[in-house]
């Protein structure tokens, strides 16, 4: 039961530091900065003005101002000469494309106004990511207005044409493959048929001996496409079909994150996490780092990377046991046994409907895994076995090799197409000392990044928004891209120049429709049925074809099993030194995202740390080294230098409860363009009052270190861990901008409930979500009434009456990924504010996701296991540093019914609506901030600055950039400084979505106003509609028994309830 | 002088008529003022007498025919049995004429009719500009109010500071010729009060007046300060100079083309938009002339915009989109939606935007679009649910519940806009 647990969002709250007390007390960090620093930095009192010079400026300034204002603007207005039928100025426009950058792939619907990409949605109709999205996806819009773009192909350094680099390049081209020599195309993962076959039309061209494609992935499933080749005979990745898996086993798989085609998962895997529905599925996460997959696993349990073999056997002998099966040697010596047994008797009771997944690169793993999923009869169940996945194409082996080729002198010439391998390469050095003995040496990069900058030529690729493209993710399934604004800049198609330099005229977008209508005739569609078939996949952005294939069959080589069995039994962990894990983060991802200003403010959904990269260490190791365990305004934290072989690095160290004693994680994707390459605005670190961070040599330091270097490479298999790590303390300390304990809620724990599948099965309601009561006098006698019939306001008239907008949130499906941070970001022009002032706890974001950490212990087992009540409290209160259970709460406005911000407002900027929204007016808030102070959820943000015109933001805020201001939604204000702001559930969609139904004469059909978190919810964990319209989702799942309102006690009567978190433990 | 120019151009209308008669008589039964009809009805979609447009110019039909009016009747019945006589002049005219509007279409008139036209076309005189005033009656008023007061007032001003001075100059005087008086009769000689002295004096003597009238001018000043204030910002009358005077009295008035003919977005769209030139040819590719040189001069200019070549009937690509200056500028800040109040709630433009077709040409700003402005015509304006389901379902809710504070909404029987929360601040600010 919720009430009996204790919760805590962070060591600091956990170890009741004095700083942590104090500022749960106030709602807004103290200023810890002087008049004077704030002011001129100090060169206040150097300045010639004194007192009556300032009277002089101040009266001159407000007469100018006032004689100004009162002059009429003159503003031109410049219609369309010829008006696109599609376009009405006003009205967005929505076009269904494609998103894939190696990482993430997903059907996507891109909304335009006047033509520009504002904001970028999953497509729920088409597409086999059913409307799921990460937040990288719906960053991307965002990218497509980077003034740091290319503008122009460039030549040695030099901004050319593009007639005059074609006629360069293919002239050296011709020479190249004359002289005998290799031309090498490394590509990322390509899963564009059309894009495959303009390869193979250059390759033709070139001479077929002459030409190498090599695929190249920056965080690579090679070995999961070997250890299948090693079980199956066939280098391949099976479709997996969590929609079936009654019970999932992930070792260290982050499929809810970046693994294979996560955003296919993780409907499919949400579609079985509802507590109402006849079952659930039970989620089994071994892991070493605290995950997004693994704080959302119903049992986690914390392993060494090097222990990641020995669990999958220990899972294996322990089904083979039940099954009757043999079994292989391997030593369990500090394994969690626990939930190996539990995992374990839940896979055998699933057969058929079971599921083992390894995100480890390891092909021996891999080949145990598999074994493991046909003794559990996954094969045709849970694994397709007539359907692959074409994701992750890249063969470490070929790169690695490529690398030596070109240092050999093999390489006469080097395309490199969508790839940074001089950044993500673990050798990236030596790649880079091959490149310099390439002769001619192309990238298509948008940016003069750390590969393109060190390349003869650069032929800008347009941005995906701007571009035509095709896309077969998986057997069966084709997708389309279409461009949804004209080229910003002269840039051009990377597949347009394979074209042009292959000897093919005709244009990208006809190439694809060729390309299609062969494919069309060769399925037997009739041609005068192709414009119909095409139109149709344009317009729905994907397609879905029988392509019934036997891709492989499921007969395990049992002999690779043995031998694959014996060296994972044999390779344990090495005991010397830390072991490391690298992975990838949810916001920059493998570092393509690495400039994108949104994505580096997203709070990482475990640690809530923001515009960092760290060394993620168990809090009882960091004791040891002495490190600082809490983090705030004033709290830095310590650094460490952190030595792999001969690579070491420095970064600040995070301690994070759940990472695993004996290793750390250190995140990818960060330290670019550590050399001053000019990747975009927001890579690199900021000075407190605006201005970069400079070195010594003048360049700009990069945000985070690269740690790719650490990559560890074995038997031509990129494997992202790596073991005896060297930690040592360098005395310094690193200032932190972690969220988790701004706007916490002053100890009120009963913001979070949560229960178990089986005390939600089998008791009522008042057990796991009970009605909260309070003892009042009445007659003379205290009884206890349930706190909405306590009333001292007059009822809003918002129940039954018109609208009345209200919110459901599940926290069994919300898994923190923050999408809808993202969404709403980009729907509401909500400011990014850069480190500094995330630091002093004033994020901006209008939806927060607070993460709580809970101890196993609660008074239910403690009753159960005989434990006293002080022992068990005692024991609530221990430190769970090894592993905490977690819960991710969306938190934003509640929209109260007696809101507490309402009331005090001196200037009624804040008011309620009769729909039930909480509304906040900018241009009368006058900014005394009392309102903030009022409000129990902490909700509340006031602007600090002028974050679109202040210097200190002029390199973190897109609105200070004359492109990235395109982005901004025009239905949405951009606030000015001194007003307070907060989520106003979309209310300009609110808006919209009721004229459209007036205009058409009928009521709002539910589901057609939605606010932009929710549509952005890949587990449509939020709900929104109309809770007056008996019918709707929203009201159906505020009815529920799971539903509750999130600190009811203080009976605000919000608009937006909470559904209880059922584990199925 | 409306009347005048609408005399002026019925007397051009009578003249023309009586001309026609009399040529019309002479050539067939038809009569000949049904020639400018036939023409009209029949030819004047493609043909212009005076200038080509889809098809040539037709002034010089009969001489340019002379001689084969039988295969003139012939190709203007049955065109393709025309061109099958292999013609030579008619394969010429071909030549030039197909590529910009194709093969003209058989025309369902008779001979005697098209004779008719043909006479009509013959005895076709151009217009003749009309004499000095406007010929489209429009009034065109000049910018003169203000200036002749203002003139008036600073003479009156003038002549009262000349007598206040000359007064001024008397009374000095009368006092030093007293005192030269009393000199020489040997009296004291009164002390000179200084001007400030003899107002203080004066002031202390008329406490009441005094005081009453300092308390008016102060209230008056801030009123007037006030209202001055009330005003910042507010851009009432705001009438900006544009690239092209685009008539509206002209085409919304006289030609009654309806305001969302061109302002289409109005019925979908927060913007009613200011139209894109491709609608202005929807017309102009055949109306080339204006009723003046001025107006011609700006069909000239939406040409150059879209890139139109009148002489050759073909679009040149060269596009130069017009520059038109904002007239409504609405502070970000707040939220107008023209579908709103065009569609649902069936507003006219004319409640907003004052009688344009009729009143004045240039657009201008008509309202004040303050705050006040809107909640006023919030509070009193009744929305109008009838036969749109989306307020059916509203007003039902509103009907089935039984919350006594709502009640009173229903009470007077008018459900206004401010009721349904038009006076809420989200509707228009976010």
């Amino acid at each position: 039961m919720a009430s009996n647990k204790k919760y805590w969002v962070g060591l600091e709250e956990l170890h009741g530091t004095p700083g942590f007390q104090e500022a749960s007390k106030n709602e807004f960090a103290p200023d810890s900065v002087s008049v004077d620093e704030f002011l001129g930095e100090g060169n206040l009192g150097e300045s010639s003005t004194n007192r009556r010079d300032f009277l002089k400026f101040l009266g001159f300034g407000v007469t100018a101002a006032t004689i100004a204002a009162c002059e009429t603007p003159v503003i031109k207005s410049i219609p369309y000469v010829n008006k696109p039928e599609s376009i009405t100025p006003g009205v967005p426009t929505y076009y269904a494309s494609t998103f894939f950058d190696g990482t993430d792939y997903g059907s996507i619907l891109v909304k335009t106004r006047e033509g520009r990409p504002i904001f970028i949605k999953g497509n729920k109709k088409h597409g086999l990511n059913k409307g799921s999205l990460t937040a990288r996806m719906n960053s991307s819009v965002l990218s497509l207005y980077d003034g740091t773009r290319l503008k122009a192909p460039v030549a040695e350094g030099k901004e050319t044409t593009w007639a005059e680099i074609d006629k360069s390049i293919t002239s050296e081209l011709t020479t190249v493959s004359g002289n005998g020599k290799t031309i090498a195309l490394l590509t990322g993962t390509i899963i564009s048929p059309s894009t495959r076959q303009a390869i193979n039309a250059f390759v033709l061209k070139y001479g077929e001996g002459n030409v190498k494609v090599i695929a190249y992935d920056a965080v690579s499933a090679y070995g999961i496409r070997k250890g299948n080749e090693l079980s199956f005979g066939k280098a391949m990745i099976p479709d997996y079909n969590f929609a079936k898996a009654k019970t999932i086993v992930s070792i260290s798989a982050d499929f809810m994150n970046s693994w294979l085609l996560n955003t296919q998962y993780l409907p499919d895997y949400l579609k079985n996490r509802n507590p109402d529905a006849d079952w659930m599925s039970k989620h089994f996460q071994f892991e070493s780092t605290l995950s997004l997959t693994g704080s959302n696993a119903d049992h986690r349990a914390a392993i060494l990377p090097s222990q990641e073999g020995a669990v999958a056997l220990a899972l294996y002998n322990e089904v083979a046991k039940k099954l009757g099966a043999s079994a292989y040697n391997v030593s369990t010596d500090g394994l969690p046994i626990e939930a190996i047994t539990k995992a374990a008797e839940s896979l055998y009771a699933n057969r058929g409907a079971a599921l083992v997944i390894a995100g480890c690169n390891d092909p021996n793993l891999q080949v145990v895994v598999n074994a493991l999923n046909s003794l559990l009869d996954s094969y045709g169940n849970t694994i397709s076995n007539n359907a692959e996945t074409f994701v992750k194409q890249g063969n470490d082996t070929d790169v690695l090799a490529l690398v030596s080729d070109m240092n050999a002198g093999k390489i006469g010439a080097l395309i490199v197409y969508g790839v940074n391998p001089a950044y993500s390469l673990p050798n990236a050095e030596g790649f880079a000392e091959g490149l310099a003995k390439v002769g001619t040496t192309i990238s298509f990069s948008s940016w003069a990044d750390e590969t393109a900058s060190r390349c003869k030529f650069i032929c800008p690729d347009n941005h995906y928004l701007e571009s035509w493209n095709d896309y077969y993710p998986k057997t069966g399934h084709y997708a389309l891209a279409q461009p949804t604004i004209g080229k910003l800049y002269d840039t051009r198609q990377a597949q347009d120049s394979i074209l042009t330099w292959s000897g093919i005229e005709s244009s990208y977008h006809e190439y694809i429709k060729g390309v299609w209508q062969k494919y069309a005739t060769s399925m037997g569609s009739e041609s005068l049925l192709f414009d119909d078939l095409w139109n149709n996949a344009l317009r729905n952005g994907a397609l879905s074809v029988n392509e019934s294939t036997i891709v492989f069959e499921a007969l395990i080589n049992a002999e690779n099993v043995q031998s694959a069995a014996s060296i994972l039994a044999a390779g344990g962990a090495s005991s010397d030194g830390y072991e490391v894990v690298l992975y990838t983060k949810v916001g920059i991802g493998d570092g393509t995202h690495a400039t994108n200003p949104w994505l580096q403010e997203l709070p990482d959904p475990i640690s809530k740390i923001t515009w960092d990269n760290y060394i993620a260490m168990n809090p009882a190791d960091a004791e040891q080294f002495g490190f600082n365990l809490h983090y705030g305004q004033e709290l830095p934290a310590s650094m460490a230098r952190i030595t792999v072989g001969d690579k070491s690095v420095e970064l600040p160290v995070i301690a994070q409860p759940g990472q695993k004693r004996g290793s750390v994680s250190i995140a990818l994707g960060y330290g670019r363009g550590a050399n001053g390459e000019n990747i975009g605005r927001a890579a690199f670190r900021t000075k407190n009052y605006g201005g970069y961070e400079l070195d010594s040599t003048g360049n700009r330091i990069p945000i985070g270190k690269n740690v790719y270097p650490m990559v560890e490479v074995k038997d031509g298999v990129m494997i992202y861990h790596n073991h005896g790590a060297a930690i040592e303390a360098i005395g310094a300390t690193f200032p932190i901008a972690a969220t988790q304990t701004h706007h916490t809620l002053m100890g009120r724990d009963s913001v979070l409930r949560e229960t178990t599948l089986a005390v939600f099965k089998s008791s009522p309601r008042s057990v796991y979500n009970p009605q909260h009561l309070l003892a009042i006098h009445e007659g003379g006698e205290i009884v206890k009434k349930d706190v909405n019939e306590i009333d001292i306001w007059n009822a809003h008239p918002v129940e039954g009456v018109g609208h009345r907008w209200g919110m459901s949130i599940d926290l069994t499906t919300c898994i923190g990924c923050g999408a809808c941070i993202t969404s709403c970001h980009s729907e509401n022009n909500v400011p990014v504010v850069g480190k500094d002032e995330v630091r002093r706890g004033r994020d901006m974001h209008w939806l927060r996701i607070d993460r709580y950490y809970s101890s196993e212990q609660n008074m239910e087992k403690a009753e159960k296991e005989g434990t006293g009540v002080i022992t068990a409290y005692r024991e609530m209160e221990v430190p769970e540093y090894d592993n905490p259970s977690t819960v991710h709460m969306p938190m934003m406005c509640q929209h109260c019914n007696h809101a507490p911000c309402e009331t005090v407002c001196p200037v009624a900027a804040t008011t309620h609506s009769n729909e039930g929204l909480n509304q906040m007016t900018y241009n009368r808030c006058i900014g005394t901030r009392y309102c903030a102070n009022n409000c129990p959820y902490k909700v509340r943000r006031f602007n600090w600055f002028n974050y679109k015109a202040y210097g200190k933001f002029g390199e973190v805020n897109p609105a200070q950039d004359e492109m990235a201001r395109m982005v901004l939604n025009p239905d949405v204000t951009v606030r000015a400084r001194g007003v307070m702001e907060k989520c106003s559930m979309c209310v300009q969609r609110i808006q919209g979505g009721k004229l459209a139904a007036k205009i058409k004469g009928e009521p709002v059909s539910d589901g057609n106003i939605i606010t932009a978190c929710a549509e952005a919810c890949p587990t449509e964990a939020i709900t929104f509609g109309d809770l007056n319209d008996v019918k709707s989702k929203v009201r159906t799942h505020a009815d529920n028994d799971r539903s509750y309102h999130a600190l009811d006690e203080v009976g605000a009567k919000p608009n937006v309830s909470y559904k209880v978190k059922v584990r199925n433990v | 002088m409306i009347r005048t120019s609408k005399e002026l151009l019925l007397v051009l209308k009578t003249l023309s008529i009586a001309l026609l008669v009399a040529g019309g008589l002479s050539v067939s039964d038809v009569a000949a003022q049904d020639g400018e009809k036939l023409f009209k009805a029949n030819c004047g979609s493609c043909h212009k007498i005076d200038r080509n447009l889809t098809g040539p110019a037709l002034k010089g039909t009969n001489e340019r025919w002379a001689g084969r009016e039988e295969l003139l009747h012939l190709w203007i019945k049955n065109p393709n049995a025309a061109i099958a006589t292999g013609d030579s002049y008619l394969r010429a005219l071909l030549a030039e004429w197909q590529p910009k509007g194709g093969i003209m279409p058989a025309q369902a008139v008779n001979d005697a009719e098209i004779d008719a036209i043909l006479a009509y076309i013959d005895a076709w005189v151009p217009p003749a500009p009309p004499a000095g005033a406007p010929a489209d009656g429009v009034v065109v008023s000049a910018p003169v109010d203000g200036g002749l007061s203002t003139t008036w007032l600073l003479i009156v001003l003038f002549i009262l500071l000349i007598l206040i001075f000359s007064l001024w100059g008397v009374r000095s005087s009368l006092g030093k010729l007293n005192n030269a008086m009393r000199e020489a009769q040997g009296q004291e000689v009164e002390s000179e009060l200084t001007f400030g002295e003899r107002s203080r004096n004066w002031l202390w003597q008329n406490k009441v007046v005094v005081s009453i009238t300092g308390i008016l001018a102060v209230v008056y000043m801030i009123t007037l300060g006030w209202d001055a204030l009330l005003g910042v910002g507010v851009y009432t009358g705001y009438t900006p100079e544009q690239p092209i005077k685009f008539n509206h009295t002209l085409h919304a008035g006289e030609n009654g083309i309806a305001c969302v003919y061109c302002h289409h977005s109005a019925t979908k769209s927060k913007h009613a938009g200011i139209p894109s030139a491709n609608i202005c040819m929807n017309c102009h590719k055949g109306i080339n002339q204006g009723r003046s040189e001025e107006g011609t001069k700006d069909i000239q200019k939406i040409y150059a915009a879209v890139g139109w070549d009148p002489d050759a009937m073909a679009f040149t690509g060269e596009e130069n989109p017009i520059q038109w200056v904002k007239v409504h500028n609405l502070p970000d800040h707040a939220y107008f939606n023209h579908a709103q109040h065009y569609v649902v709630g069936q507003i006219e433009c004319q409640e907003c935007h004052g009688q344009i077709q009729a009143e004045y040409t240039v657009a201008g700003q008509y309202s004040p679009l303050t705050m006040g402005w809107c909640i006023d015509c919030h509070n009193k304006t009744e929305v109008k649910m009838e036969g749109n389901g989306y307020y059916d379902e509203v007003h039902k809710r509103l009907v089935d519940s039984n919350k006594e504070e709502l009640k009173k909404y229903l009470e007077d029987g008018v459900i206004t806009a401010r009721e349904l929360g038009g006076w809420e601040c989200a509707k228009c600010h976010y």
